[in-house]
């Protein structure tokens, strides 16, 4: 996608009869950088559960001299730390818990009459950008579903409410996203007309159905029919891009490593192979059991998560288990920088990566200073450290739109935070 | 005129209260629940009858008493005194908060601090109706104000679409088509609400979910017809005869001649594209047509704004509350008879299924989400503690619920305590070890003295437990939440909770004496962990124990304010046999079915019904087999309300808003009536207006536009854009069409009238 120029911006504008619309968009409030027309290109949410603890996971140095001590949370980082932009002091303001931090982490907490619809940053996201792909977007989940899909175990939001649910098996993904994908010049394979003619029934008989209903189930009918035109456009490219390399067919995993591990391959082939610019991974959820026995841990994550700083040796599970996602993150960025991508560069130059977390410290309860650690993009200067000092996650929401080429000034509840975070920027 | 004045003494008594400060005076006192003046007459009884008993003794009662989380908070609320709270809750409906009345504010999440409850009553709801109409009666003076209709038993509920669930699924394509147990798995968790995975307005087919039935219907359909004998005949008697049967079942109905002209059409292009595909090609779009996907209870034309559900959407209903699955082709039949138009003619039906062993497959899953059975397998153990819980263990823990269950209800036509408290059940495989029962083969067995009905069993112990020891706080909740129906609120935020270090000396029931003993854990924890000792004597994974690493164990418990059920206990057999005894527990029960048979919020669609139904249950013989029959003879069984006649409306992608809009209206009335000699029809120069791009793409826009009243009188706004592309989207504003080349809008209820220097802002977006 081209980046949005001045020029677009103010063509796409309409004038009003009664006032001056121009001022306000041009002056302070619009970013629309002439000198800072670089966006990212893809999109990529990491989400670990169950908060931390603050003076395991903080770096140390100045901006300019973030490095991790032994022993903390972050330290499996150091290896990749010149690509990271570590966020230290972001509030969700008004949010508190489990189920409220989750609720807000990607959606600020935006409802109907938001700009973002309460949609959460992905999605909307994905409403802009992902238009023209094969999927929208990705949706990757490693065991979030034992529960169900609720306020706990869903993160991603196409409207208040409406939950956009991840995929936990990597054979669906794999199925979804290779299963009839012939060569690059291979002719289409002839099930996608049959496919298609079975898509076109169902939408005769959508529309059949609507016409008996009053709004409230017009509208799920409309979400069905949303669905069916999505599930339509991923058939609509055939062959794969040149250079794709699929995936291999992943091998039914009990372990939760495991499939985490054939979930992050997943996402990644699916990037590189051009089929989708806005991909999430989300392990576990809110309150997440786990026990992560590969590693010696014999409670549940949620109970570690709980443990008071005059238990030191629970701590310090707790912190073993946190080392062990950071670790994940650092392969999901191994894996970026290790997929060329086919404008030039890496994947990781292009992509945007987001580690969110749903808490702060977890032992209290509470949604201050939540953990944000951002990677890659090339839009932002990284290998920095950055004390937010309580800034509004909204404004990191708005930050996470304009590096992605969006010129939105509000994301979520305006009224805890607009405009982006300009430090990200300097 | 009254409206205006009695506006205008609230303000006066907030702003008095305000200037005071809290604790002050007269209002301090009347804040503790003396004497508070409000205009109705009839405010304290409304209080107590239309928001205290339907809500506030419900929802909010846990928190907001003497001794609760919110004891501190100007709401406090008694379990037993039904006038407490009233002075609180009339000072906070005359508080602004953010523009609309802290009382509304706080439990709908609109309060800029929040609500460390949660968000309780959105708006929208019965609950925020309620609340509603209470402020416009002590702030408004609004006298005639009321929280809705009037309890009416016999209203039924919305017209409906309800997915089927992917637990649904698998049994109806199981049953039709006799696949491998689990061979649905893989598809997308449904959504749970308030414990159970059926709620119809939540039910959506999702991008995932298409995805996946798409391809379960392709790789279904070519599985099944390959077992299928050739088709000799014409083109159009193979399509007719996958129609008639298998399409018949699928869909519930049999085809109107549309879909079978669809049909034939769709098996003629597969044919022409390749032949002997076509009725692959029918049964993969049938599994993936919405009227197999979607139970309808839509019922025909409307009649005294009632509409009447037709035989095979009452079959369908029956049989997916009877049994959990697909009706058979008895059922269809009787339905295109007629015979279930008929109270007596449904209730054989009726009969018929819950003598079937099927009827298992309906409690089995009200069970396995009441308990949590369903989440057994994922329930997280450490292996070297219970290197004994491994598939084969909890397959016998499962196996035993069920058997155990369909028993009760089917074959002894049981009561709810009998679940609770029936020690005849069925034990095999590995958990006869874990029982100290013979192993092998699935047999009756007694349970032991420690034991009495479910809430003992390994099955649900086991989901209650911790990874690595019993969980006297997991096992309280359940009995808290799932039977006594008294949702518990989250922890409290932002506490520093320094509870004493672990010690691994001590039991963990020492342990957690300690952890609630502490304030603020010990206002919810005394709810919970008291129940949950009871439990000591079963560890993680529900095998009996007498002592815990050597110490002994101690079963002595107490049930704190659950009404009959409250009182000291000794062990889980006695809090079974308290539960069992008690009303309030039958209630909830109640609740519950009515929940899950019919797949709404109760409490917001059927809150007379629902009462009813409690009632009914709590004063009969607790017969489950009697619930469900009493849920099939409710009018919501075989009629819905008809919908309201559609009109445009303007407002319509802003549900939340307009709930906000109709608090802060109230507000705004006041305002406007004061100004209404000014009568500013429409602007006039005094309105300005700002448009600012909030976001922008190659297809299209949103802005914001920002109105200001920059005049001396109030003002009613109207203004004109030109927008530069096709409106899609308008918030907090009207669309008054196009005007040449711009485009009007006005304000919405609350933001129409602008005082002076007032502003307010509105939003669209453009497609290119």
């Amino acid at each position: 996608m081209p980046p949005i120029s001045r020029r677009s911006l103010s063509l796409g504008l309409g004038a009003a009869l009664l006032a001056s619309p121009f001022v306000d968009l041009l002056s302070g409030g619009g970013r629309a950088r002439a000198d800072a027309k670089k966006t990212a290109r893809r999109l990529v949410v990491f989400f670990t559960p169950n908060g931390t603890v603050p003076s395991r996971w903080r770096p140390v140095g100045g901006e300019s001299s973030l490095s991790f001590p032994a022993g903390s949370i972050l330290e499996p980082l150091t290896p990749v730390k010149g690509d990271l932009i570590v966020c230290d002091g972001v509030d969700f303001v008004g949010v508190s818990n489990h189920e409220g931090g989750m609720a807000a982490m990607l959606t600020g907490g935006g409802d109907a009459g938001s700009l973002s619809r309460g949609m959460s940053v992905d999605q909307f996201v994905a409403s802009k950008i992902g238009g023209g792909d094969r999927f929208a977007s990705l949706e990757l989940g490693v065991q979030t579903s034992a529960w169900g899909g609720n306020v706990q175990t869903r993160m991603c939001y196409s409207a208040p409410g409406a939950f956009v649910p991840p995929d936990d098996d990597p054979a669906s993904v794999h199925a979804r996203l290779f299963a009839g994908l012939a060569p690059a010049g291979a002719p289409a394979d002839p099930r996608v007309a049959r496919r298609r003619r079975a898509l076109d029934v169902a939408r005769e008989e959508l529309a059949a159905l609507s016409a008996r209903l009053g709004k409230e189930e017009r509208d799920k009918l409309g979400v069905h029919l949303a669905s069916l035109d999505k599930l339509d456009a991923s058939w609509g490219v055939g062959a794969a891009a040149a250079g794709c390399q699929p995936a291999p067919m992943p091998v039914a995993k009990p372990s939760f490593a495991d499939q985490g591990a054939q979930q992050l391959d997943l996402l990644v082939a699916a990037l590189a192979c051009g089929m989708t610019r806005v991909a999430s991974l989300q392990w576990s959820h809110t309150v997440g059991p786990q026990v992560f026995d590969w590693l010696g841990l014999t409670e549940g994550h949620h109970a570690l998560s709980h443990i008071d700083d005059s238990n030191p040796s629970g701590v310090e599970q707790f912190v073993k288990a946190e080392r062990w996602y950071a670790s994940q993150f650092a392969g999901l960025i191994d894996r970026l920088r290790a997929a060329p991508d086919p404008a030039g560069g890496t994947l990781l130059d292009s992509t945007l990566v987001v580690w969110a977390k749903e808490l702060g410290d977890g032992r209290l309860h509470e949604c201050k200073s939540v953990p944000f650690v951002m990677a890659g993009g090339g839009v932002w200067r990284t290998g920095r450290l950055l004390q937010l000092n309580g800034t509004p996650h909204q404004r990191l929401l708005v930050s996470i739109c304009q590096a992605m080429g969006l010129t939105n000034q509000t994301f979520g509840d305006a009224s805890k935070g607009q405009g982006p975070v300009e430090a990200l920027w300097s | 005129m009254k409206r205006t004045m009695m506006m205008t003494m609230g303000w006066l008594l907030a702003a008095g209260c305000a200037a005071g400060g809290p604790g002050d005076g007269a209002d301090g006192e009347s804040e503790r629940g003396a004497d508070v003046s409000t205009p109705c007459p009839d405010d304290r009884a409304f209080f107590v009858s239309e928001v205290r008993a339907p809500l506030l003794a419900k929802r909010c009662v846990g928190c907001h008493r003497e001794g609760g989380l919110a004891g501190a908070s100007r709401l406090v609320l008694s379990e037993t005194d039904e006038r407490a709270g009233f002075a609180g809750a009339v000072a906070l409906a005359r508080e602004s908060a953010g523009g609309v009345p802290a009382l509304l504010a706080r439990p709908a999440g609109l309060h800029p601090d929040g609500h460390p409850g949660g968000t309780l009553t959105p708006p929208g709801t019965a609950g925020y109706a309620r609340l509603q109409a209470f402020v416009a009666r002590v702030a408004g003076g609004d006298c005639a104000a009321q929280a809705g209709q009037t309890c009416d038993a016999s209203t039924p509920g919305k017209r409906r679409l309800r997915r089927l669930t992917r637990r649904e699924l698998d049994r109806t394509l199981r049953d039709l088509f006799a696949l491998p147990e689990g061979f649905s798995a893989g598809l997308a968790a449904d959504t749970v609400v308030a414990g159970f995975d059926n709620r119809a307005d939540v039910g959506l087919v999702t991008p995932l979910v298409a995805s996946q039935v798409a391809t379960m219907a392709e790789q279904l359909s070519a599985k099944i017809v390959a077992g299928w004998a050739p088709c000799a005949g014409a083109g159009s008697a193979c399509v007719d005869a996958v129609l008639d049967g298998v399409g018949r079942r699928l869909f519930r109905r049999p085809l109107s001649s549309g879909e079978r002209a669809r049909y034939r059409a769709l098996y003629a292009a597969a044919e022409e594209d390749q032949a002997g595909v076509g009725r692959e090609a029918v049964l993969g779009a049938l599994l993936q047509s919405p009227s197999f996907l979607y139970r309808a209870e839509l019922g025909g034309a409307a009649a005294g704004g009632v509409v009447t559900l037709d035989g095979y959407e009452r079959a369908t209903a029956l049989s997916y509350l009877a049994w959990g699955t697909t009706p058979d082709d008895a059922l269809l039949d009787a339905a295109a008879t007629g015979a279930l138009d008929t109270p007596a003619g449904l209730s054989a039906q009726l009969e018929r299924l819950l003598a079937d062993p099927r009827a298992s497959g309906a409690t089995e899953a009200f069970v396995s989400q009441w308990l949590d059975v369903g989440r057994l397998d994922s329930a997280p153990k450490d292996a070297a503690v219970y290197p004994a819980f491994d598939a084969g263990l909890r397959a016998a823990m499962r196996e035993e619920t069920r058997r155990f269950v369909d028993h009760v209800v089917r074959e002894r036509h049981g009561t709810l305590g009998d679940l609770l408290t029936s020690r005849e059940t069925f034990v095999g495989g590995a958990l006869g070890d874990l029982y100290g029962a013979p192993a092998g083969a699935v047999q009756p067995w007694t349970q032991d003295a420690v034991r009495a009905g479910l809430l003992t069993q390994a099955s649900v112990l086991a989901v209650h437990g911790g990874p690595a020891g019993s969980s006297p706080i997991q096992r309280g909740k359940l009995v808290r939440e799932r039977l006594l129906c008294q949702p518990l609120p989250p922890p409290p935020a932002n506490v520093s909770v320094k509870p004493p270090p672990v010690d691994p000396t001590k039991s963990t029931r020492e342990r957690f004496a300690a952890h609630g003993a502490v304030e603020p854990c010990l206002s919810c924890h005394r709810l919970m962990d008291p129940i949950g000792f009871a439990f000591e004597g079963f560890d993680g994974i529900g095998r009996a124990r007498a002592t815990e690493a050597g110490h002994p164990v101690d079963t002595r418990g107490s049930i704190l304010d659950a009404g009959s059920a409250s009182g000291d206990v000794t062990g889980a057999a006695e809090v079974a046999a308290r539960l069992a005894a008690s009303p309030e527990v039958r209630a909830c029960f109640a609740s519950q079915w009515v929940r899950f048979g019919f797949g709404v919020d109760e409490e917001e669609e059927l809150p007379c019904l629902t009462d009813g139904l409690r009632m009914s249950f709590q004063e009969g013989d607790g017969s489950v087999e009697g619930l469900l029959r009493a849920l099939v003879a409710t009018p919501h069984f075989t009629t819905r309300r008809a919908d309201p006649e559609q009109q445009p409306a303007p407002m319509a992608p802003d549900a939340p808003s307009m709930g906000a809009a109709g608090a802060a209206g109230a507000a705004g009335a006041g305002g406007a009536a004061g100004a209404s000699g000014a009568a500013g029809a429409t602007s006039g120069d005094s309105v300005t207006v700002t448009t600012t791009t909030d976001t922008s793409w190659p297809g299209g826009s949103c802005s914001t536009a920002k109105i200001v009243n920059a005049g001396a009188a109030a003002a009613t706004w109207q203004v004109s854009l030109e927008i530069g592309g096709e409106l899609t989207d308008v918030w907090n504003a009207v669309d008054l069409g196009a005007k040449g080349p711009t485009r009007a809008f006005r304000g919405v209820e609350w933001n129409a009238s602008l005082p002076p220097g007032g502003s307010t802002s509105f939003g669209f977006c453009v497609a290119k």
